[in-house]
């Protein structure tokens, strides 16, 4: 062994970074940094555990859940229900300062309850909601900021995929964490509109107001047609919360009940549309699940290298109060956050910190969903941030500095609610509490 | 006869993904069988858990090359796409390169893992067990498409015969609703 | 593997298993003391999980490893003669045969021998109960239709024996499957239900021997033959010192923690005598035979069965 330990690991992340850079596939540049650590550490015999860190990683039953979610939200999807979720929500907003953005923020809440993934949920949404703000004279990063950041949602409230990636990793409970997400996700939703509203009124030029109306018989109407996809969301998790079913079984039944939904009630379910179901399925769970797989790679190289010990031991002998500890574990998380994307960065740091907030007393349930909070930030923080450059694929005209500049308050609100989440733990904890 | 070689492959990745696409629907009604069969018979089944936890490997390791070639996997490309022409070809063959090593890497360790796994009769733990080389088969011949697919599709080198065998786009969620 | 010039040891165990993990601690300790081994030590499953940690010392990512039997012996049946039900009449013929110097244990060694394994000692973890919430287990027909959470192929092959449906469950699911129902009760030993407070949702726990493993520290054949006489004696002594004292404060810790703790909690705990425990025992004479077809060699099985029963 030439290079210590810290060398290698810090050579490790500088080309990891490097490579993310030159626009290497992330599941890639996960996989092939952890293995050029490896052979640093221990030689060609290391590379053994390459196959059996993955193989192990995407084995964990827990993740089952994923594809499954998947699943049910690109049924749903087919179906027209970005457009049917945005337009009911329009007509219930209309009186509203920046009524178009409380409903689209609204939407993806929604949407967020049936999708486990956030990249679907700003592209499902932002196509509907985006054209039709700049249409009537949106200002473009206030329209652009109000779908990338609300489409984060649906990795808070759940299902979601975060959550599940979390319990593959440390073992807590799936049903638990979702449970812990409720809270936080509802609150950041209504902190989001709450800002909408807030900013519209003060500067009506960045939302001008139409005099649109809508009767109550079409508002009523519109939420008609989205009430089968609410059921299905009602049933999915009612059936995870009275027992009937795990996550797991949830998401499996959920899936089928909307592939008949989207059959029996919209009859939309043609070859072309089951292709395109499956198709997108595949597509977005193997681009997920790869980076799972590899984040296990990188992470088995830091375990070989004595990080997660090395960094509990300096923590723990830090004399200073644990929530300095954790309000400087949460700066790093969000510096990290803009330079890597959600799921790596989950993946990476869960197993490095828990063992340390273990230690410091705190609660690893409270601490995932704080982490997932952290994560809401980092797909809208640039340059590494998902969301964003879904926003800008799905409404190419916009220019990537208004979005960016159309996020910033909301990294403030986030920050706010993980403050929050800090002096009131209950927030995460308290539901779960009520279902063990 | 690069082309030809080159559709060749896709025929073969664009199989496993069917594959996985086809694994991810057998997921949903053997799970969902599952919970009626506890429920209706009192009598789950023995092989939905072990069964299900190795397809999780299979829907996401048998679509990575197809992926790869299609030019579908997350990537970042703020800094990419501000390079001079020059840096940016050399950033695609670091990329090339990257996929190619990790596609070996997986193959021949995969291998020796199948050899293992194969010769000590290694199995998982329940009443229905999965053969272990089963899952190692799959990383390893996943690795050796990787290894193809990263020599025969440099990134963006065939944009047009990538669109051809591109999958569904994610971003068109929803797009023919 | 990763230490490049010191031997692995890895485990999945951690170290909040006031009943394990003692015992992985005393082997570790007296390897170093006799034999000099400068182990790069891996707990909690850090580097290879429950699931990987034979398959990666057989490839040679760790060297020595401290498993579950029951997690192995699917791959390797030979292992299942100690935990088959029924098989030896009371706990201390059964510890007996768990020695390393016990013909039993031999004979495992020689057959593991084949597939380059070897185990150098273990701890008894005691028999297994049958955990319910609904209804006390008294008799083989209360457990027909049960949902039962086993961890190995023996276990679920006796809770099919006995007309229960096995269910295979991550035990981060286990609170909650038993307190929705999910599941009906589970088949597992004592320090199970303790380190995640089952006890507080479990009524009843009937005690026999439905089955029982062992927390074995293993390693391959070929890097123990490797190593010289002094280091394989060593490793031979914290073997024994895994199975002796390791069992040992395992017991205490059971009589004087975790079984208070658990009728504390209001758990019933049910024994059976001589003749309530004859059905259990016809019925579960099937997963012998079982047992047998998976180790595919007649002689070995009676002999290893033999072996027990006279240890
Ligand atoms: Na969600
Ligand atoms: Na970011």
């Amino acid at each position: 062994m030439i290079l210590s330990h810290g060398l290698v690991v810090a050579l490790a992340v500088l080309l990891l970074l490097v490579l993310i850079a030159m626009r290497t596939p992330i599941f890639i540049a996960l996989s092939v940094s952890g293995i050029a650590g490896l052979l640093c550490l221990s030689g060609p015999d290391g590379l053994k555990l390459v196959p059996l860190a993955m193989g192990a990683q995407l084995q964990e039953y827990a993740l089952v859940a994923a594809p499954l979610y998947i699943l049910l939200g690109e049924a749903l999807a087919v179906t027209g229900l970005g457009r049917d979720l945005f337009g009911a929500a329009h007509r219930w907003f209309t009186r509203v300062p920046g009524g178009l953005g409380a409903s689209a923020i609204a939407s993806s809440t929604l949407f967020g309850a049936m999708s486990g993934v956030s990249i679907s949920s700003v592209a499902l949404i932002g196509k509907m909601a985006v054209p039709e703000m700049l249409s009537r004279g949106y200002r473009p990063g206030f329209a652009a900021g109000s779908v990338a950041a609300s489409g984060a949602l649906a990795m808070l409230i759940p299902p979601s995929l975060m959550f599940i990636l979390y319990a593959s990793v440390t073992g807590e409970s799936v049903a638990s964490l979702f449970a812990g997400g409720i809270v936080p996700g509802l609150l950041l939703a209504t902190l989001m509109i709450g800002y909408v509203v807030v900013r519209a009124k003060l500067n009506p030029d960045s939302a001008p107001r139409d005099g649109e109306r809508f009767s109550w018989r079409e508002r009523w109407a519109a939420i008609g047609k989205i009430t089968p996809a609410l059921v299905l969301i009602v049933l999915v998790l009612g059936s995870i919360y009275t027992g009937f079913a795990t996550p797991t079984e949830a998401a499996a039944i959920g899936a089928l009940l909307a592939f008949a939904m989207t059959g029996l009630v919209y009859r939309k379910l043609g070859w072309q549309n089951l292709k395109l179901i499956f198709a997108s399925t595949a597509t977005v769970s193997a681009a997920m699940l790869a980076i799972v797989g590899s984040a296990f790679v990188f992470t088995q190289m830091l375990v070989v290298a004595r990080v997660p010990e090395s960094l509990t031991d300096f923590v723990v002998g830090l004399d200073v109060h644990p929530y300095v500890v954790l309000i400087g574990i949460m700066l790093v998380l969000i510096l990290l956050g803009c330079l890597v994307d959600a799921a790596s960065l989950l993946l990476v740091v869960t197993p490095i910190l828990v063992p340390a907030i273990e230690e410091l007393g705190f609660d690893p349930l409270w601490f995932g969903v704080l982490l997932v909070v952290n994560l809401e930030m980092a797909v809208i923080t640039p340059p590494v941030g998902l969301n964003l450059y879904t926003m800008k694929s799905v409404v190419p005209e916009l220019d990537l500095g208004d979005i960016f500049r159309g996020i910033a308050p909301y990294l403030a609100i986030e920050f706010a609610l993980i403050l929050l989440m800090i002096a009131v733990p209950g927030t995460a904890t308290y539901l779960p509490s009520l279902i063990t | 006869m690069l082309d030809h070689l080159r559709r060749l492959v896709l025929i073969g990745t664009r199989s496993l993904a069917v594959l996985a696409m086809v694994t991810t629907g057998l997921m949903m009604l053997s799970i969902s069988y599952d919970v009626i069969a506890r429920y209706a018979f009192r009598a789950p089944t023995d092989w939905a858990y072990p069964l299900n936890s190795s397809a999780v490997l299979a829907v996401t390791v048998l679509a990575i090359p197809h992926l790869y070639a299609t030019g579908h996997h997350i990537s970042m490309d703020l800094v990419h796409r501000s390079l001079p022409p020059k840096l940016r070809r050399v950033a695609d063959a670091v990329t090339a390169l990257a996929a190619a090593l990790l596609g070996l890497v997986l193959a021949v360790t995969g291998f020796q893992t199948v050899l293992v796994s194969y010769g000590h009769g290694l199995t998982g733990s329940g009443t229905f067990s999965v053969p272990l080389w089963i899952p190692d088969l799959i990383l390893c011949a996943s690795g050796a498409f990787l290894l193809l697919v990263a020599v025969l599709f440099p990134p963006h080198a065939e944009p047009e015969l990538a669109a051809t065998a591109a999958g569904a786009d994610p971003a068109q969620d929803g797009a023919n609703a | 593997a990763p230490g490049a010039h010191r031997p692995v040891a890895a485990t999945y165990l951690t170290t909040s298993y006031d009943d394990l993990y003692p015992g992985v601690e005393m082997f570790l300790g007296k390897a170093r003391e006799l034999g000099g081994f400068d182990f790069d030590v891996f707990p909690s499953g850090q580097l290879l999980g429950a699931e990987e940690l034979v398959p990666g010392m057989l490839h040679g990512v760790a060297d020595v490893v401290v498993q579950t039997s029951s997690y192995v012996s699917s791959s390797f049946p030979i292992l299942g003669a100690l935990e088959l039900p029924f098989t030896a009449h009371d706990f201390a013929r059964y510890l007996r045969a768990c020695d390393p110097a016990s013909g039993a244990s031999r004979l495992i060694n020689e057959e593991l021998g084949r597939q380059n394994m070897r185990v150098l000692g273990g701890m008894a973890t005691g028999f297994e109960y049958l955990w319910t919430i609904d209804k006390p287990i008294r008799t083989p027909e209360d457990v027909r239709g049960l949902r039962m959470r086993v961890a190995g192929e023996i276990e679920g092959e006796t809770v099919k024996a006995l007309g229960g449906a096995p269910v295979f469950l991550g035990s981060a699911e286990l609170y909650q499957a038993l307190e929705r129902g999910t599941i009906d009760g589970m088949m597992s030993y004592l320090g199970t239900v303790v380190s995640r407070d089952l006890q507080e949702i479990l009524r009843y726990g009937t005690a026999a021997h439905f089955g029982a493993y062992t927390v074995d520290a293993y390693c391959r054949s070929d890097w123990y033959d490797s190593l010289p006489g002094q280091q394989r004696d060593a490793l031979d002594e914290a073997g024994r010192v895994l199975f002796r004292d390791g069992t040992a404060k395992l017991i205490d810790v059971h009589e004087h923690e975790y079984l208070p703790a658990v009728r504390k909690a209001g758990v019933e705990l049910i024994e059976l005598d001589e003749a309530r425990l004859r059905p259990f025992q016809d019925a579960a004479s099937s997963v012998h035979q079982r047992w047998r077809d998976l180790l595919g060699d007649p002689v070995a099985a009676q002999r290893a069965l033999d072996l027990i029963r006279e240890a």
